[in-house]
């Protein structure tokens, strides 16, 4: 049907417009805005990894530099007996990086958990509370594209601690080996480390926005996560400990996380030997169920006074 | 000319309770105020109209559209919802400004929008602080403004005037008598009665989900006959007055109140106020002044939910 009233002597939209405006990022763009205005989660936040990162690439640094003297070993033009000899300590030199790199992986698993649930708990929820919702909503916002944007901006985070200090470490390791071997030997475990971190990001960032769209504040949220993750691997850990069985690793999500990280990176394995594809499927599963919850609350969020 | 909004057998539940239950309306273009009391369902219609909400049963129409998810629609309407909505790490203009781009303006459009809806409103220097340190009033101004800022065909507004004191809120109803006055459409809800009354003559009144009437407030209460209407009246001598008024045909009831008050119940008002015209020429009863107590869209609503 059609109505006509009379608008007509109204002002029709004027300016220019976007046809189909990039919701999700601008909204993303947003909510970092928004983030960064506040110092003081981002220094304490922040600043720890990236310390973590810079003191691992220095350690990264000295093994490959400082430990042989600053001109390379295989550049110096020795051939014969010393050739092998030097071959060969360039090659523990690489594992002992890459056993740096696969340290710095565990140790950023806690950085991303704090820095995703402070950033990310509220998200949804306070929006919710608020009924910053509405706003959205009555835009040409479509609900995919405000998961979207929450969604980047918890991973931005959640990658600003994780994805960038492990770029950082891998940079270093890159060019202070000798003629780049490290990443004509190891590139696997740059990849891998790569790869680890951006999975850390989007496990711990889908778990976060799910459990902000079940709270009703950000303290419940934030509580919620700690206890959802940290909880989870509490009673794998106690498991563990009574059963004397690695697999009830399974259960704690910073466990498979764990897991994910020593597969992927070729690790020594330390605590757990089982399956790595039984982690990705519980986190993808994780994953999985926090954007169905994701979907459900946003659907619900029609219907939210 | 069509009507405005549409709605035939709307229902609308939140679990298990009813939000709007088989509402059939149409309203007009201009300004119209919605009435209830908390619960009856205002807020509810205006999700409705906002897009916010896709109806349980039944089916809406504003402006042509069938509002919910449709972007086309969303550029035209504005709407002020009742709740906090607004972000406290932005500033006023920051948080306009975004909502603007939201809808496609490039950037410095949205900003030029953002700062002329925001002087619509009277939110002056506080625009550049952040929203935290607002009141309540500059809250609800600066939600006003994102409201208007893209000059949309349809305003909707759930309780726009809460928090706003008596100036803020005479400024607030010339802006929306303004809005008015230029061609758009605004849909205005309330609790507070006589806010609405000082807006505008139209009105919906809801009540418990459902529709209670609508139409001019003085329409409204022609509809309700059996209802006596009441009538003030301040005269010196009220005794006399009094014994003088329980004599007429019309007359219902008198009583004698404070402050040389006496309130009649009538069921014929013209013909009242005619055989009173007759009494106030005869008799000395020092008559002082005469006021239709149901002239109020109170009293209206107070009759109508009983």
């Amino acid at each position: 049907m059609t109505a006509s009233t009379h608008t007509e002597i109204y002002r029709r939209l004027k300016g220019q417009l976007e046809p189909h405006p990039p919701t999700a990022r601008l909204l993303w763009r947003a909510r970092m805005h928004v983030a960064f205005k506040r110092k003081l989660p981002l220094l304490v936040l922040f600043v720890p990894p990236w310390i973590s990162g810079i003191v691992f690439s220095f350690v990264v640094y000295s093994k490959f530099t400082l430990e042989q003297g600053v001109e390379s070993p295989l550049t110096a033009g020795n051939g014969g007996p010393m050739a092998g000899a030097m071959v060969g300590a360039i090659a523990g030199q690489l594992i002992q990086v890459h056993d740096q790199i696969v340290m710095f992986t565990h140790v950023s698993r806690v950085f991303a958990l704090l820095a995703i649930a402070w950033f990310g708990a509220g998200l949804v929820c306070e929006d919710q509370r608020a009924g910053a919702h509405l706003l959205y909503f009555s835009r040409p916002v479509s609900r995919f594209a405000y998961f979207g944007g929450h969604f980047l901006t918890i991973a931005s985070f959640g990658a600003i601690v994780t994805v960038g200090p492990v770029l950082l470490i891998g940079l270093v390791a890159v060019f202070s080996s000798p003629e780049y071997s490290f990443l004509l030997e190891k590139w696997d475990v740059l990849v891998g480390a790569l790869g680890y971190a951006t999975i850390n990001v989007l496990v711990l960032s889908m778990i976060a926005l799910g459990i902000s769209a079940l709270s009703s504040r950000k303290t419940y949220a934030l509580a919620g996560v700690f206890a959802f993750v940290l909880g989870s691997d509490a009673v794998s850990g106690m498991m563990r400990a009574t059963q004397g069985e690695s697999d009830w690793g399974m259960l704690g999500v910073m466990s498979n996380l764990r897991r994910i990280a020593e597969w992927l990176m070729s690790a020594n394995r330390q605590m757990f030997d089982w399956n790595p594809w039984f982690s990705v499927a519980i986190l993808g599963g994780l994953a999985l169920a926090s954007g169905l919850l994701i979907a459900r609350r946003l659907r619900r969020l029609e219907v939210v006074a | 000319m069509s009507a405005l909004v549409v709605a035939d057998k709307v229902g609308a539940w939140y679990g298990q309770v009813v939000g709007l239950s088989e509402l059939t309306l149409e309203i007009a273009g201009g300004l119209t105020g919605l009435v209830g009391p908390n619960g009856a369902g205002k807020s509810t219609f205006l999700k409705l109209v906002a897009g916010e909400m896709r109806p349980a049963r039944g089916s809406i129409h504003v402006l042509g559209f069938a509002p919910f998810a449709n972007r086309d629609y969303f550029r035209r309407v504005g709407f002020c919802p009742q709740q906090e909505a607004i972000w406290d790490d932005m500033t006023g203009l920051e948080a306009v400004t975004f909502l603007m781009r939201l809808h496609g303006y490039v950037p410095a459009e949205a900003k030029r929008r953002a700062n002329a809806a925001l002087d619509r409103v009277g939110l002056g220097d506080p625009r550049s602080r952040r929203i935290e340190g607002y009141s309540k009033g500059m809250r609800q101004r600066t939600k006003l403004a994102q409201a208007i800022a893209h000059d949309p065909e349809l305003v909707i507004a759930d309780e726009p005037l809460n928090g706003l004191d008596p100036v803020g809120r005479a400024e607030i109803q010339a802006l929306f008598a303004e809005l008015g006055r230029s061609g758009a459409h605004v849909l205005v809800s309330s609790h507070v009665l006589h806010e609405v009354e000082a807006l505008t003559e139209r009105i919906v009144l809801f009540h418990r989900g459902r529709l209670l009437a609508q139409g001019p407030v003085g329409e409204v209460r022609k509809l309700l006959s059996r209802h006596p209407r009441r009538v003030e009246i301040r005269a010196r001598d009220t005794r006399r007055l009094a014994t003088a008024l329980i004599a007429l045909e019309p007359v219902q009831s008198v009583r004698i109140e404070p402050g040389n008050r006496i309130a009649v119940e009538t069921g014929d008002v013209e013909r009242f106020f005619g055989e009173l015209t007759g009494i106030a020429a005869s008799g000395n009863f020092g008559l002082q002044s005469l006021e239709s107590r149901d002239a109020s869209l109170e009293a209206v609503f107070d009759y109508l939910v009983g």
